[in-house]
């Protein structure tokens, strides 16, 4: 029996430097606990662990416990590597790289078919340009559309211009180039959406937001209207830190890679069907959705597309627009939006 | 075995010709069995009663099948459905490692369809107490129903309450029910105002979790904290329950490491056999106590 015992720990000695080297992944996202999102990260860490034989594990840090993805990314920073990657929004993957600001454009999109079109064909470039800045694209993901919920009912574009709309606070640039246009920003806290809503006369008459944050946050009660013209989507992306990354071997590279492709279908797919269901539940609560005719959705986009236009060069850059607007006229012409 | 000999009679009535007879058996059952006690929160083995309380709740639907507009039994069936969801499955799911997520959703989708089980006879008590109309009432007017309830309707309040919060919390995604997630605020702000000493500050603890929502949410952390201290005082710190609260809805979206594990710390430091009537609950949290404190790291960064 103690000489059993002495053999196996000779035989854990000789395999105990192979088997230690476990990596543990902590990513960090503002989806809610027991969110679609974070269901389906959850199960792509476990299909990590499975296909690396427990060599590569994951963390999920859910519900924003760590704060902003301004916050996340800082985290992320060589030096600091509390955390080794996140699931981004647009405000962290656009403050990594000012090309990601593109996809919040409204009205640039005129489908979800024609925005993860694409996405599909920019993708490569994209994940290029965040390799260079420091940070391995896992899987794209997408968090609905965003629509625009008012007080008062809102038909075109002439209406959306009379609102005082929510506009993130700090995007003084969207700011200006919504001025610019007519429009009436107001610069405000995400968090103060409801409460500015419920006041009589509040700050804001109108906000836009995907449908289940309204639902989550309640927005239809006191916003009871809802424009059915897709503003923007609202896209993100799981990504890991370079030097994570870099820490694989090439065989866990792949299936980590390939588990969190696997992933993607769910992060990019679920979001519309969420978006629906949302819709219909706030429905039968009062929620009321004005959808344009026709001849009346011809002309708001006809008026969207000459004001998307002057944020070449100035909102995105240059070289990001003309790319985005080709592929995205290019799909126009072989597919109706 | 009381309660046994009382089901095989009515077991037995049910074949008799007098029907008013067996109703008579039935309801009398369905008397004691709303009024079990503390014979299952006072046990001290937590397997034993996880292993009894499916025939219990089994027993209560039959019974309910003759008996279906027994307030007491409907209010005890939504009970006993939410805590066997919470002790047994919720709570075993969260036990898994990371790595078994296949047998982990199993669990949480089984305990949520058990929440909305519960719910639904808190539903049809809230119907029998109020009105035929009360819980499709509920879903676009809370606050007018929740006005129409007295002291006496607290425990139909709080359980519907917890059934509500804790299917919302695992079916976070589905905005079918999510969206009513003010609906357990404002039933639960109603029972708060009507006898917030209920249950030894149960509701207290109620709103710890509540309060600890985002503020968009309606949560406040200045105001949990304020349940938390109301509860402890209230139960004279001898149930877990408030230190667990604490500790996962404010101490870790504070991400104060050293908060989250005195409490929890604290929690694991209270005798059950001070509370003997709750020392079933007292282990149960205590069990969930120990768990969240072997995986502090996948809660904290640092």
């Amino acid at each position: 029996m103690f000489r059993h015992s002495l053999l196996s720990l000779a035989i854990l000695a000789l395999v105990a430097p192979g088997a230690a080297a476990q990596t543990t992944i902590r990513v960090a996202t503002v989806a809610p606990v027991n969110s679609s999102y974070h269901k389906a990260m959850l199960d792509m860490g476990a299909e990590w662990e499975a296909k690396t034989s427990g060599r590569v594990k994951l963390t999920v840090y859910a519900g924003g416990t760590q704060g902003s993805e301004e916050a996340t990314l800082r985290m992320m920073r060589p030096g600091v590597d509390q955390l080794q990657g996140g699931l981004l929004m647009l405000p962290g993957l656009s403050s990594i790289d000012d090309g990601f600001s593109v996809f919040g454009i409204p009205f640039l999109f005129a489908s979800d078919a024609e925005a993860k079109h694409v996405l599909e064909r920019m993708g490569p470039m994209m994940e290029k340009r965040m390799e260079a800045r420091g940070f391995k694209v896992l899987a794209w993901g997408s968090a609905g559309w965003v629509q625009l919920f008012s007080k008062n009912p809102l038909n075109t574009l002439a209406d959306i211009k009379t609102a005082k709309i929510f506009t993130t606070q700090g995007d003084d640039r969207m700011v200006q180039w919504y001025k610019q246009n007519g429009f009436r920003p107001v610069p405000l806290n995400s968090g103060d959406i409801p409460a500015q809503l419920k006041l009589p006369n509040g700050m804001i008459d109108a906000a836009p937001m995907p449908p289940y944050a309204a639902s989550l946050l309640q927005v239809h009660r006191d916003a009871k209207y809802m424009l059915d013209v897709d503003f923007a989507p609202l896209f993100g992306a799981l990504v890991m830190t370079n030097s994570a990354w870099n820490k694989l071997s090439a065989e866990d590279k792949a299936a980590v890679a390939a588990a969190a492709k696997s992933a993607e279908k769910r992060l990019l797919g679920e979001a519309v069907q969420l978006d629906t269901n949302s819709i219909a539940a706030m429905k039968t609560r009062g929620l009321t959705v004005n959808t344009p005719d026709a001849k009346a959705l011809a002309a708001f986009r006809a008026e969207a597309d000459r004001l998307v236009a002057t944020i070449r060069g100035t909102l995105v850059p240059a070289d990001i627009y003309d790319a985005i607007v080709r592929e995205r006229d290019a799909y126009r012409k072989t597919k109706k939006p | 075995m009381h309660l046994l000999v009382r089901f095989l009679l009515i077991v037995a009535a049910a074949g008799a010709p007098g029907c008013s007879l067996k109703q008579m058996a039935v309801n009398t059952v369905a008397d004691t069995l709303s009024e079990t006690g503390t014979t299952f929160t006072s046990d001290e083995d937590i397997k034993l009663v996880g292993d009894a309380i499916p025939f219990a709740l089994k027993l209560y639907e039959t019974l309910l099948e003759s008996a279906p507009r027994h307030q007491g039994l409907l209010l005890s069936t939504c009970s006993g459905f939410t805590q066997y969801a919470y002790a047994y499955v919720e709570t075993e799911a969260e036990a898994l490692p990371a790595s078994r997520r296949a047998e982990i959703r199993e669990a949480q989708d089984r305990a949520l369809r058990l929440y909305l089980r519960a719910r639904r006879y808190c539903f049809r008590a809230m119907d029998v107490r109020f009105g035929a109309t009360t819980s499709e009432a509920l879903l676009l007017n809370p606050e007018m129903v929740a006005a129409r309830a007295k002291a006496a309707d607290v425990p139909l309040l709080y359980w519907t309450a917890a059934s509500w919060g804790a299917a919302i919390s695992l079916g976070i995604d589905r905005p079918d029910l999510a969206i009513d997630l003010p609906t357990v605020r404002v039933l639960g702000e109603r029972a708060l105002a009507l006898d917030e000493k209920w249950s030894k500050g149960t509701l207290h603890e109620l709103f710890i979790t509540l309060d600890s929502l985002p503020d968009e949410l309606g949560g406040s952390r200045a105001r949990a904290r304020e349940h938390f201290a109301k509860a402890v005082e209230l139960q004279g710190g001898l149930s877990p329950g408030p230190y667990v609260a604490l500790a996962t809805g404010v101490a870790v979206p504070s991400q104060d490491r050293g908060e989250f594990e005195r409490l929890l710390k604290t929690a694991l430091a209270i005798d059950p056999e001070k509370d003997p009537a709750s020392r079933l609950v007292t282990l149960v949290m205590q069990k969930r106590a120990r768990l969240l404190l072997d995986r502090v790291d996948e809660k904290f960064t640092k």
